[in-house]
């Protein structure tokens, strides 16, 4: 798998953010990117929706909380009506499992070649490097992760996958790659792209999509895309094999309408993404088209886990987007920086969630110690969020957890604890006040009312080293409010 | 009506001119303002940095200091943010410190919000001496909790506190984050530099941040580029429009 | 292995308080009223906003209507369901029509004729299925033209659900909203990646 999403634990963040932030072009690539659909979400939700808004969010969140609440109901009837109509449903409870199963597949039908519609899920279970270990070549028909897969890039943004690179590196990769000639013509980009992708979807074994939903009721999967890579990959080869976590269940078309409405606004500012597709059972007797069998595999990969633990609500997610692209830190850092395919605010808690639910306890927090931190607690992310997950609550937890567990920097933990002591003593707290200001006098430059420190002593020293510290010197708020008492309240 | 001050640990260290400002702008509006003497930190750093149980010792402590008023003002956007949106969630459910955090919550307010939610002062009263700053805002994220996210500006600029102009990309967080300001060091300042570039684009020679821990950050930034940019609280604008504050 | 993987998931379920009971009501997912007025003026109008090209003809011009759009292209698919419409499509097409019992010929088809399912007034989308047309018609040829009744036309995409789910018996079904798009290269719009870069609607009164 590739290390930028796949790293070896445990994962050190920092170096990653640091570089990141350095980098000019990345700054300039997902600071625009990220800013414009942010802006054009709350452009789109405020025509259509107005102040009512608020309330569809509410109404999602409620929908798929329910869906979990009962998700053993919904596993059971989508089981039973996707059999009945013809499709195969298979359980994976590791990734390996999940990557096991569709080798299988593969090998009963001598299966060699591979189209494969965006799907993060595939990428968490690793199943491209096991089908190309097995001698399966796989193409990723997304055209943002066609453009990463021959590049040998990862994608760093759950749907603007390539949202970190630009147009050189792609010309220069599809020169090198497909031996196209060089342009930097998105365009022409596309279309050369596209050429050299509909030879491969005529000719496939097997075509592997993930699923945006699946309806437990009707036991049909809703794929969404912009491309429609999804449907030239379930039309053509005679076997389809469809990856999808768990939590995608909802009870069926009825709940459907709030999640659509909100999916593609929240990601890409759009009404409805361009195709959402149903897909119901394999090909009909009076059919020409489609997969002869479509399988469905069902993982789980740590969702059980977390469905059983106190953030169950992580598996609201609908991956929108939308926090990534409203998070100051995302912006600044990029989506490599969290080592997941799983990037930005909802990362950060679901990376280490999944991880711990099949690592057992506390693996993840322990792999991703960076992770809790790695946020100003803005909120942006919460209001952004369709389904309303507080991501920021979520991070607060987890670095108590942290805390808890002794995987927090110690000089921090014996700062906050001096912190937690003063603050239980109104008399010391005054004189250590009254301390900082004395030292703040001494050691800094004075300017008016207050005195700079470009290199303060102590846990504030970590403040000095990018940024001034100004200090008030002159009378504390306490002596001058006693005066101001004293004299009558006149200023 | 008693109404008290909630101080803030970060205001009396760094900023006690707000704190001032605060006192002088609630006495003009006719409030007379008590400042309980022992409080010190309302606990944020605490509940951010994983002690959330050490959290909830400093917030029974609040609930108790501020148990006798009627409302709690803070000119600080997000320490009131912990204690309405917070205080209640560190105790379980049901418990008689959940209903006394929820009470404090009920009765706790930034600044501008108690003038303009609780008084319901028309800003336009507060029309002071015209001013020739000019002048820009920018709300703490944590206004968000509590709905009041993108609120102040429009106050001031109702109240005539100089020449207010739009900050471009207000939104975005001004990368300060309480200890994400020291742990991840590049990105805080990065994200700084950003709303210093909007600042400076507005052409604005204050700043007013509507908390302390925003405020600090980026006037340490600012003085550390040599970028001239005076940051003042929303109560700061207020008192020094009316005249209340040289 | 299926009934130990729903035992787990069942185990789990419990493991935490149910926080919701009941689905709430949806009635805020519905922006149009299904007894809302002009639904073809706001069909055809943010049809036309995600970027389908739309003419409204009358039923006794729809022939002359497909041939103009036909005329520049070649081979062309008709996979329209209605009997009628389909024979009309088909003479139109006239020379370019290709058999429509193969779905690898769709590959080398320019032009994909269907009719619909329904159409959304609300996002301006238009619903095909496999039912009584061949697979991807509509996906794999570079110009899609789709004929589409005012009658056809619902007020919002909750009526899909509510009022027809039979347009979802298909083995497959597709809701498209504009043509095939992408902007994964640095934000610029491209149109035409995988499915058409066209989409003509075909309004009949
Ligand atoms: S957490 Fe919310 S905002 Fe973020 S991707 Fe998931 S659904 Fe979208």
């Amino acid at each position: 798998m590739n290390e930028l999403i796949a790293p070896a634990l445990p994962f050190d963040m920092l170096p990653r953010a640091r570089e990141a932030v350095r980098d000019v072009k990345l700054q300039q690539f997902v600071g625009n990117a990220t800013h414009l659909k942010d802006t054009q979400r709350g452009g789109i939700f405020g025509r259509d929706f107005g102040n009512d808004y608020d309330d569809l969010r509410t109404v999602a969140r409620d929908t798929k909380q329910y869906a979990l609440d009962h998700l053993d109901e919904l596993l059971e009837r989508f089981i039973e009506r996707a059999q009945a109509s013809g499709a195969r449903v298979h359980t994976a409870t590791t990734a390996a499992d999940a990557c096991n199963i569709a080798l299988e597949i593969a090998r009963h039908h001598g299966a060699k070649s591979c189209v494969k519609s965006k799907s993060m899920v595939t990428e968490e279970i690793g199943l491209l490097p096991a089908f190309e270990a097995a001698g399966i070549a796989t193409l990723e028909t997304d055209l943002g992760e066609f453009i990463l897969q021959i590049d040998g890039d990862a994608p760093s943004h759950i749907v603007t996958p390539m949202i970190h690179k630009d147009r050189v590196a792609t010309a220069k990769s599809f020169v090198r790659e497909l031996g196209a000639r060089y342009t930097e013509d998105p365009t022409e980009l596309t279309m050369i792209a596209r050429e050299h992708m509909r030879g491969v979807y005529r000719q496939a074994d097997l075509g592997v999509s993930g699923a945006n939903f699946l309806l437990a009721d009707e036991g049909a999967a809703v794929i969404c895309t912009n491309e429609g890579n999804f449907d030239l990959s379930v039309g053509g080869p005679p076997v389809h094999l469809v990856f999808v976590g768990i939590e995608k269940l909802i009870r069926g078309a009825c709940d459907l309408a709030p999640f659509l409405k909100l999916l593609a606004r929240s990601g890409t500012a759009q009404p409805l993404t361009v195709y959402t597709s149903f897909v119901r059972g394999p090909r009909r007797s009076d059919e020409h088209g489609g997969p002869k069998e479509l399988h469905y595999i069902l993982v789980d990969a740590g969702r059980i886990g977390v469905l059983a633990g106190k953030k169950r609500d992580l598996l609201r997610c609908i991956r929108c987007g939308a926090c990534l692209n409203a998070c100051p830190v995302y912006r600044k850092v990029g989506g490599h920086s969290y080592g997941s395919m799983y990037a930005g605010p909802i990362g950060a808690v679901l990376t280490p969630e999944l991880e711990r639910a099949q690592g057992g306890h506390d693996a993840g927090l322990a792999n991703y110690k960076d992770l809790p931190r790695a946020s100003s607690l803005c909120g942006a992310c919460y209001e952004a969020c369709p389904v309303k997950i507080d991501i920021p609550k979520f991070l607060l937890h987890d670095r108590a957890r942290l805390r808890a567990r002794g995987l927090s920097p110690k000089s921090e933990g014996a700062t906050l604890a001096l912190w937690r002591m003063l603050s239980q003593r109104p008399v010391l707290f005054r004189m250590a006040l009254r301390a900082v200001r004395f030292h703040a006098r001494m050691l800094g430059k004075a300017d008016g009312e207050q005195s700079w420190l470009t290199h303060a002593p102590g846990p504030a020293g970590a403040w000095t080293k990018s940024r001034d510290l100004g200090v008030a010197t002159g009378e504390s708020f306490r002596e001058w409010f006693k005066e101001h008492k004293r004299s009558g309240g006149a200023p | 009506m008693r109404v008290a001050l909630f101080t803030t640990c970060l205001a009396e260290a760094l900023a006690p001119r707000a704190l001032k400002a605060t006192v002088l702008v609630l006495e003009h509006v006719g409030v007379t303002v008590e400042v309980p003497d022992a409080q010190t930190c309302c606990g944020q750093p605490l509940l951010s940095n994983g002690f959330p149980a050490d959290a909830a010792l400093l917030a029974r402590r609040m609930v108790e200091l501020f148990a006798p008023y009627d409302a709690v003002v803070t000119p600080s956007g997000s320490c009131c943010s912990v204690v309405r949106e917070k205080y209640a969630s560190l105790f379980p459910e049901d418990s008689a410190d959940h209903h006394a955090a929820a009470a404090l919550a009920a009765k706790t307010y930034e600044l501008i919000e108690f003038l303009e939610t609780k008084l319901m002062i028309d800003p336009a009263t507060l029309r002071g001496k015209s001013c020739a700053t000019t002048l820009t805002c920018h709300d703490a994220c944590h206004l968000r909790s509590i709905n009041r996210h993108g609120c102040t500006a429009p106050y001031l600029k109702a109240a005539c506190c100089g020449d207010l102009r739009d900050l471009p990309d207000m939104a975005q967080c001004c990368g300060f984050g309480g200890m994400f300001s020291t742990q991840f060091p590049e990105v805080s300042t990065a994200l700084g530099a950003e709303k210093l570039a909007h600042i400076a684009s507005t052409g604005a020679t204050t700043l007013v941040a509507s908390d302390t821990g925003c405020a600090a950050h980026l006037a340490g930034l600012a003085h550390r580029e040599r970028m001239t940019l005076r940051v003042i609280s929303p109560a700061e604008a207020l008192a020094e429009s009316l005249g209340l504050l040289a | 292995m299926n009934e130990a993987f729903l035992a787990r998931v069942r185990a789990a379920v419990r493991a935490q308080p149910v926080t919701v009971h009941a689905v709430p009501s949806h009635a805020v997912v519905r922006r149009v009223a299904v007894e809302a007025r002009g639904l073809a003026e706001l069909f055809a109008k943010n049809a036309t906003a995600v970027g389908m090209r739309v003419t409204r003809v009358s039923d006794a011009d729809l022939n002359a209507t497909l041939l103009r759009l036909l005329e520049p292209h070649g081979a062309t698919v008709v996979a329209v369901r209605d009997p009628d419409l389909a024979a009309r499509a088909a003479k139109s097409a006239g020379s370019r029509l290709v058999a429509n019992d193969n779905a690898d010929a769709l590959f080398d088809c320019i032009v994909g004729i269907t009719d619909v399912e329904c159409a959304i007034a609300e996002s301006g989308s238009i619903v095909v299925s496999t039912t009584g047309r061949i697979r991807n018609a509509w996906i794999t040829p570079p110009i899609h033209i789709a004929i589409v009744r005012e009658s056809q036309i619902l007020a919002d995409l909750v009526d899909l659900f509510e009022s027809r789910p039979d347009a979802l018996d298909a083995a497959s079904t597709t809701i498209i909203t504009g043509p095939s798009k992408t902007a994964d290269i640095e934000g610029v719009l491209v149109t035409g990646v995988h499915g058409p870069a066209a989409v003509e609607i075909v309004l009949l009164a």
